[in-house]
Formats: structure tokens, sequence, C-alpha cells
């Protein structure tokens, strides 16, 4: 048997617009830690998270017959997973919205500078963070939407998108400085 | 300051998130199933699509067939409906004698010259072929002076032209004493024409036996020249005396000589009977054609047995009255599936050793750690191109259409197809990752060639599809005598065969 051509994210996608439940696979395996990546900031714990991947992959599978080869795969995921976690946690959102900011327990962690931050320390940080601040920090500075997107996707202000934003990023200084002092 | 602190967090987030690796995907994926298992079932009907366009295409061919054979029957029966009009304009000597006609000449035009027997054996075929067998003393002596004097305006009566013609001595007139004649037009109009036989009239020497006639050639310029009666070419003479020209009168001249009315029953009857003639004749074809949808299981060791379909035509050739030699072309697509394990042949078992080493190499977007994959699944596609040889014995050709066959099947393939998947749990052991690959490789347009390498097997049993057609069921097996495709895979099919056969039905 001939070597096997190496199968690239173009014939991937290619063959998942004809419907090929192989390269379905592929795909979703290809893109798993990434999806992840993206779903678990949003998301209250992994099961959540793992549940609003499978909920995105679905729709991407779906929809891939119109997806526009030209553009990146990887920001069309982030999109349509941005936009699912979101859906997902729509109700916290607006519950959120009401909550007292300052009401926030203070974190417990053995987290170091910035740059030792790993992916469970940084989750444990925006746990801490109410929904509504964590969701505009990941899609604001992570995911990189603008106040508008978000205010149209959330269904808010585009000032309350700001100061959301302007709380979150203060909330975390305060967690990284009192690690600092803990660590320090 | 805070600035910096917030940018600095920004990308470490960045940076961990986007390089962000799992070890639950296969996890994830059997939940994703789970929740969205359509995917899977989608891919059915595209193989089970051969089969339904396959029988669409045949039951579509066995309508219009069907619709074209009725149509045929209609066709004969309008013929002498649309003459039948014109009955009431005659005198009712003649009345018996139209409808006759149309067994002789329906709806020709009148033809002016001799030479077109072939253009009158178009439309009279059966009734003229009928006339030379059932009425051998009928014959084509008519002699062209008779012809002429014969040749009457389109539209005139008989009874004129046979008043006008020159007297020919008759004797006395002997029905022909063939047996089917009672049931055959011609014989009919012999024998209705029988006592009113007058002098002088020259058509009816069509059936005295003293004239000679021995071959369907000569009787059909004979009918030619019984509507030469009509023409208007020659119609002067006759049309001398207009007091004698009757209303319009397409019918030749030849049979309306017969008053009898009783006969018209019986022509009536026998016209039935006719269109079954050619049927007899085309059931001593030598060769017959059929064309087929199958649909059956590929199976195989080690393989889950898989849904398929196929077409194709065949010809069966006779080579004695209970056996016929059955060969034509077949297109159908093979499907193999084996879970955990390999296809039992060497070719196929050693063609996966050296793809594991670089089948890795597919999935290098995955994981940058290598590992002894483990063989997962393996899939065969292979659309092949089949050439059966088979010898069919039919158990009573007369009375019904069951029979037995068997023979050997050569071929190719058009398409052959192989996927083989594996896994790596080395890699997931490793890295917590465990990922997948498929190695697929294409072989296209008739990579090989194999010769007797399938027995068949197959017994049929038929039944009637209208006049002309037969369906007949044929469950099936064709088992493999040696490997088949690139991959030397031992497989067969059995299924059953729904065939439609351009052939009579047996009486």
């Amino acid at each position: 048997m001939h070597p096997p051509p190496r199968i690239t994210e173009e014939e991937i996608v290619r063959q998942c617009k004809q419907g090929s439940l192989k390269h379905q696979e592929l795909l979703y395996k290809q893109f798993y830690g990434y999806a992840m990546g993206i779903s678990l900031r949003y998301s209250l714990n992994r099961d959540d998270a793992l549940e609003a991947v499978n909920d995105a992959f679905i729709k991407v599978f779906n929809a891939i017959g119109g997806y526009n080869t030209d553009k990146p795969f990887k920001a069309w995921l982030r999109t349509i997973l941005v936009n699912t976690a979101i859906d997902r946690r729509r109700k916290d959102l607006k519950f959120q919205l009401n909550v007292e900011l300052d009401n926030a327990a203070p974190i417990r962690s053995n987290m170091g500078p910035v740059d030792n931050l790993n992916a469970q320390d940084i989750l444990k940080m925006m746990v801490e963070l109410p929904t509504i601040q964590r969701t505009i920090f990941n899609m604001y500075e992570i995911d990189g939407y603008d106040h508008d997107e978000i205010a149209t996707t959330l269904g808010i202000p585009v000032s309350s998108s700001r100061v959301y934003l302007s709380r979150a990023k203060e909330r975390l200084r305060t967690i990284l400085r009192k690690e600092a002092q803990n660590h320090g | 300051m805070d600035d910096q602190l917030d940018n600095d967090l920004r990308d470490r987030i960045r940076e961990v998130f986007d390089n962000y690796e799992d070890t639950t995907a296969d996890e994830g994926w059997l939940l994703l199933r789970e929740r969205f298992p359509v995917q899977e079932k989608q891919r059915r009907p595209v193989f089970l699509w051969w089969a339904s366009a396959a029988a669409v295409l045949l039951l579509f061919l066995s309508i219009g067939l069907w619709i074209a054979s009725n149509k045929n029957n209609t066709n004969d029966h309008a013929q002498i409906t649309a003459a039948k009009p014109v009955k009431p304009a005659l005198p009712q000597q003649n009345s018996s004698a139209d409808s006759n006609v149309q067994n002789v000449a329906p709806a020709q035009p009148p033809v002016i010259t001799k030479q077109s027997p072939a253009t009158n054996l178009a439309a009279n075929n059966s009734t003229q072929q009928s006339a030379t067998k059932l009425n051998p003393a009928g014959n084509a002596s008519v002699s062209s002076a008779n012809v002429l004097a014969n040749n009457s305006a389109l539209n005139k009566k008989a009874n004129n032209a046979i008043v006008n013609q020159p007297a020919t001595t008759v004797p006395a007139f002997t029905p022909v004493p063939v047996t089917p004649a009672a049931t055959n037009p011609v014989n009919a109009i012999a024998k209705a024409i029988t006592p009113a036989v007058q002098p002088g009239d020259n058509h009816v020497s069509n059936v005295l036996p003293g004239k000679k006639a021995d071959s369907a050639n000569a009787v059909l310029p004979q009918t030619n020249t019984q509507q030469f009666a009509n023409t208007p070419a020659v119609q002067s003479p006759i049309n001398n005396n207009p007091a004698k020209t009757p209303p319009v009168n397409p019918v030749p001249s030849v049979v309306k000589v017969k008053p009898k009315t009783s006969s018209m029953e019986a022509l009536l009857a026998s016209d039935h009977d006719q269109p079954k003639k050619p049927d007899m004749e085309t059931d001593d074809r030598r060769v017959k054609f059929s064309v087929y949808a199958a649909t059956f299981f590929n199976y195989a060791k080690g393989s889950q047995n898989q849904i398929n379909a196929g077409a194709g035509f065949t010809s069966d050739i006779k080579l004695s009255k209970n056996l016929k030699l059955s060969t034509g072309l077949a297109l159908a697509q093979n499907t193999l599936n084996y879970n955990k394990n390999q296809p039992s042949n060497g070719v196929a078992a050693v063609s996966f050793s050296p793809s594991l080493s670089t089948a890795y190499n597919t999935m290098a977007d995955f994981s940058k750690v290598s590992s002894t994959p483990s063989f997962k699944n393996y899939n065969a596609n292979l659309i092949g191109l089949d050439i059966p040889v088979n010898l069919k014995y039919e158990f009573n050709p007369q009375k019904n259409d069951t029979y037995i066959s068997a023979g050997l099947s050569s071929g190719t393939f058009i398409n052959e197809a192989y996927t083989a998947s594996y896994s790596y749990p080395g890699l997931a052991q490793a890295a917590g990752v465990q990922a997948q690959t498929s190695d697929e490789t294409t072989h296209k347009s008739f990579n090989s060639f194999y010769f007797a390498k399938t027995l068949n097997v197959a017994f049929g049993v038929g039944y009637p599809l209208g006049k002309s057609n037969k369906l007949i069921i044929e469950p099936f097996l064709k088992y493999p005598l040696d490997g088949l495709g690139s991959q030397q895979i031992k497989f067969g099919a059995g299924g059953l065969n729904l065939k439609l056969n351009f052939t009579t039905h047996k009486k």
C-alpha cells in the first residue's frame, strides 16, 4: 500500500463538506483542544465546556457546507464557539447583570507571576469573576471582539460593556497582586 | 503599571489557551455522536441510491414497454373502428365486406403502381402472411389488364368496378380446406365470397383454386393490384357511368364482393387472434436480452455484511431446448468493513504493515509525538464491472420460466478505494492524547482484471409483464474462488436480481 498523503486542514474541511463521517471525526479531534481552550474560559466547569464544544461542532457540521474556505477555519470555529458558549450562559449573564460585583469571594490560589500561570491557574482566576465580567473580558481581551460587538451579542449597552471590562481587569489585577504578595 | 499587568495577563492567557491541549477528544467525540447520530445514518441512502435508481429505471422501463405493447394492440382495434364509420355509406351488400377490408388493407392509401408491395407489406404484413399460409390457392395472377380495368376512383364502390370489368371465367369456387382458415380473415373472406361469386369479377380470382400462387411475393402484388382498382389515375373509363358511382368508399374493391354479414363476426373474432402470431415467432429467438437491478449483501471473512446494489444487462443465447448460455455486463458496488480485523488474505494484510509508520504522518497536525499505531478498522469500496458467463437450464421452457443457472464471472473494478484507520495508544499514554488517522489509497480505472474468479449460482422465476415482457425474480449467490481487486480480498455476494426480459411469456 502506498504511503498515505498528509491530510491537510483544507482536505478535511472539504471531505466534511461532502458529509464524510471519518473526516468529521478528524476535524473534531484536530480542533478539540483549541475549542476546549475557548469554551473553558466561558463556562462554569469542564462538563459545561464540553457540552458547549459539542454544540458548537454540531453547528459546524451542519453549516460547513456554507463555510467559505478562503477564511481561516479557526476564526470561524471560534466565532461559533463563543456564541454557543454565551448562548448557554445567557440566563446566567442576565442574572449576573444585577449582582453586586464586589460580593465575589476572594481567590485562594498558589499562582505566581503572570508568566508562570498555566491554564488551570487562569481558569481559577476567571471563576472568581462574575459571569458577565468574565465573558466580556474574554470576548474583548482574548477573542478580539470590540465593545460594539459585545454589546450587540450580549444585548447590553456599549457603556456597560466598557464598565464590566474595566471591573474585570481591576479584579484580576487585585487577584494577581494578592497572589504575588502571598508568594513574595 | 496596571496596563502593563493587563497586557501581560492578556498575552499569557492567549498563549496558554491558543495552544491548549485536551486529552478527552475521544470521549468528547463519543458524546457528540450520541447527541448527533444523524450524520452516520445519512450515508446509508448514498449506498442505497444505486438500488433505488436502478429500481426506478426498471419500473419506468417496464411501464413504458407495457404501454407500448398495449398501444400496438389498441392501434389494431383503432384501425377497425376508424373504418367502421364508412360502413353506413355503403350499400348493404358491401357492409360486411367493408369490415373485412381492414384485414387486407387497413387504412392504406391507394397505390397506383405495382412496385409498392413493400409499402403495403408494412401495413398488411400479418394479414398477407396469413393469406399466404392459409390460402395457397390464392394468387397474384391477376393480369395487368384486369388491374387497369379495375382501376376506379378512390371512393368508388367496388361493385361498379366489378360491373365494368371484363368478364373473367370463374369456375365454381371451392374453399381452401386449410384448418386454421376458419379463424383467418382472408379465408373467411374467401368463404364469404363463395356464394357471391359472379362471372366477370376478377377479384374473386384471388381465391380461385385454379390459380397459381406459391409465395407471399405472389400474394402481395396481388393485394396491391386490388388496391389499384380504386386508383383515380384510371378512373375515367369507369366514371363514365356516374349513376353507378357510389358514395365515398375508400375500401379496396377486392372484398366488397362478399355479401354475407354472418362472416363478419368470424372475421372480427379472428382478427383478435392475429397479433399473437408474431409473438409466437419471437419466442423462437435465439438471443434474448434482459436488464436487471440487483440488491445484495457483500460477505467476506471478518467483514460485516454490507448492503449494496448494482445493475446490468444479460443476453441469453439458446443452445438447446432447455439450455441457454447467459452472459452480459453488470456494474455493482461492493463494500467491505472490517472492524478490529484485517482481511484474511495475504496481500491485504501485508499492505497494512508498511503503512503503519507512514500513517503517523497523516496525524502530524494533531501531535508531534510518535507512537506505534494499532489497527482500528478497514474499509474497502470497489465499483466492479462484472462479466458473467453462465449456463442456464430451464425446467420447462414451453410452460414456465423457472430455471437455474451457474457459471463463472470475470471482470475488473472501475474504482477501488481502501481505507485503513489506526489509533495510537502509545501516544495517548505518553502525551495524554489519543488520535486516529486514516490511510486511504485509491486505485482508479481498471487497475486489475480477474478471470473466472467468482462462481455464480442463481435460481429464477419469471412472471409475465404485459404481453411481450417478463419480470424475473432471481435470487443469486456469488462465491469467491480467489481474491479480487488490487488487495486480493476474497469476498462474495448474495442477493436478489429483478430482471426485465424483453421477450414474450410462455404460452
